[in-house]
């Protein structure tokens, strides 16, 4: 009996890996495609067409503010730590930060692209990153454009810094908190009771089982952030080009990557919760 | 079975304990002595799990908690100033579900000692066969070792878990109705084991079943609603109780 649930228990978790890897596939290769292609596109245009003179340096920065949400995630897994396995419940600063974290979580990520970029875009139209007053609305002549980033002093750009550190910070901090309260108390005590130390039972008992949720948590965070890159590289590309031209790759890229982040985080999920479902080990 | 003569080795003065505004343990004082297995008997709810998770410490973690008296261990208080991962090591504890680690079931046992500080191969070796045949669990397990212990059965996780609270090498062992969720030929090996360990370690056996207490142990204390009603020789307890409830607990009549 014992036997025989283990046996579909690993035949489960084996087909439900199979299943990823073809989800990861369908979803994957279409985005590695894009990646050649905008490569290829990239090298090509960047002699040629104006607007992606244009849109290198603003690249730039968007890859400036990705490598920031990434940096953002993993201080909000810290944070989490700090909050779930240092302080007490009742501690002010947990008190506070969970309840700022409840509110600013519960906001969808779309909020965030708009704002951010209600401040990428003037009323005018006009992109304000480029020359930050100048766009081809003003001129007219599109080869006066100088490639300009919004030169990362700017207040703009702070404010953008400020925008994803919010999106993602919160959304880190809430799931990452739920990883680490998801390993039952009876295993921690288990370990306590031996006379382990804080660090043993967290490096031991807690990272091992809370591991893959965290890495699921970093994955949708990190895709929410890339969704909203995406947002405003869409709107900046069918702005400045004439339909779904080569730079809308990036786009699909932006928005399918963050597709693929999220439902792989999904499956991280689903694949941890088939492992604790495991009806030989009812306290886990 | 000589309850006098026999040295103290815990001794609990006037412990009372509350969580939040409700207490559950009015006043308690006992004396355990060493190489015994002293068990403690009541009903559900009686605070019998509070007061072994206390002499462990763990209710450290519980919010709310809060408690006042002594306890001793080798006459030294544990108050909150001791350092309760060290005293942790010198009493385990084995709880009513047994909860093996992630990892091999090797890993499990060699877990304990590496929590003592043991870390060179050939000695944990030693340690994880030692402990493992004090269980009377290494026959079944010598070659499975490297295989998770998902494919025991809980009496032989709940074997392993005794084998690793051993492994750390402990002077008081608490059992926190280790039997609650075993069958009855399982229980059986629990018990032969916990009278066979009173050669090397001083037990603490908390159980809501009378007659096991009847079985396993030297002395014995019947808790009710937080007060600790009779404290003496199981034979005592069992054959000429003192107290009024003590009586209608052990023939049966209440609980």
């Amino acid at each position: 009996m014992n036997a025989m649930m283990t046996c579909a228990l690993r035949k489960q978790k084996l087909v439900s890996q199979r299943s990823t890897f073809i989800i990861l596939g369908i979803v994957g290769i279409p985005i590695w495609n894009v990646l050649q292609e905008t490569s290829a596109a990239d090298t090509e245009a960047a002699s040629a067409a104006m607007p992606l003179n244009m849109l290198s340096p603003l690249l730039d920065d968007l890859y400036t503010l990705l490598s920031i949400s990434f940096v953002a995630i993993l201080f909000g897994i810290a944070w989490a730590f700090y909050l779930e396995e240092w302080l007490p419940q009742t501690h002010w600063v947990r008190r506070f930060i969970e309840s700022v974290v409840a509110i600013l979580g519960g906001i969808p990520s779309i909020f965030y692209g708009i704002l951010a970029t209600g401040v990428f875009f003037s009323d005018a139209g006009t992109l304000k990153t480029i020359g930050v007053v100048r766009g081809p609305q003003d001129t007219g002549d599109m080869s006066a454009l100088e490639p300009l980033s919004f030169q990362q002093e700017t207040p703009v750009f702070y404010i953008l810094v400020l925008t994803f550190i919010l999106m993602v910070m919160p959304l880190t901090i809430k799931t990452a908190q739920a990883a680490l309260r998801s390993v039952a108390t009876p295993i921690r005590e288990a370990a306590y009771a031996l006379g382990a130390s804080h660090w043993q039972v967290l490096k031991k008992q807690v990272i091992p089982i809370a591991l893959t949720r965290i890495l699921a948590t970093g994955c949708r965070a990190m895709s929410s952030a890339l969704a909203t890159v995406a947002l405003i590289f869409g709107i900046y590309t069918w702005q400045y080009t004439n339909g779904p031209g080569e730079m809308s790759n990036r786009f699909v890229l932006f928005l399918g990557s963050a597709l693929f982040l999220s439902i792989f985080s999904s499956v991280l999920i689903k694949l941890d919760a088939s492992a604790s479902a495991d009806p030989t080990h009812p306290t886990r | 079975m000589q309850t006098e003569n026999v040295q103290s080795i815990l001794s609990v003065r006037n412990l009372s304990i509350w969580y939040g505004d409700k207490q559950v343990l009015r006043d308690l004082s006992f004396e355990v002595k060493q190489r015994q297995v002293t068990a403690f008997i009541g009903p559900t709810n009686s605070g019998k799990s509070t007061l072994v998770r206390c002499i462990n410490r763990l209710n450290d973690f519980t919010p709310n908690f809060r408690s006042t008296g002594d306890i001793l261990f080798r006459g030294v208080a544990m108050g909150a100033a001791s350092d309760a991962t060290a005293l942790r090591k010198q009493i385990g504890m084995v709880f009513r579900k047994p909860i093996p680690f992630q990892g091999s079931i090797y890993e499990n046992v060699a877990y304990g000692a590496q929590i003592s500080g043991v870390n060179e191969s050939t000695h944990l070796d030693t340690i994880v066969e030692k402990n493992l045949r004090k269980t009377g669990l290494w026959s079944e397990v010598e070659n499975i070792l490297g295989e998770t212990p998902e494919q025991l059965s809980i009496g032989q996780q709940q074997l392993l878990c005794i084998a690793r609270a051993l492994a750390v090498d402990p002077e008081i062992l608490i059992f926190d109705e280790p039997c609650g969720e075993l069958d009855p030929i399982e229980t059986v090996k629990i018990e032969t084991l916990v009278r066979e360990l009173t050669k090397d370690y001083t037990l603490i056996f908390a159980t809501n079943k009378r007659r096991q207490a009847a079985r396993v142990s030297d002395v014995a204390g019947f808790l009710y609603c937080g007060e600790l009603i009779e404290f003496g020789a199981t034979e005592k307890i069992f054959t000429n109780p003192q107290d009024n409830r003590t009586e209608q607990y052990v023939t049966g009549r209440l609980g």
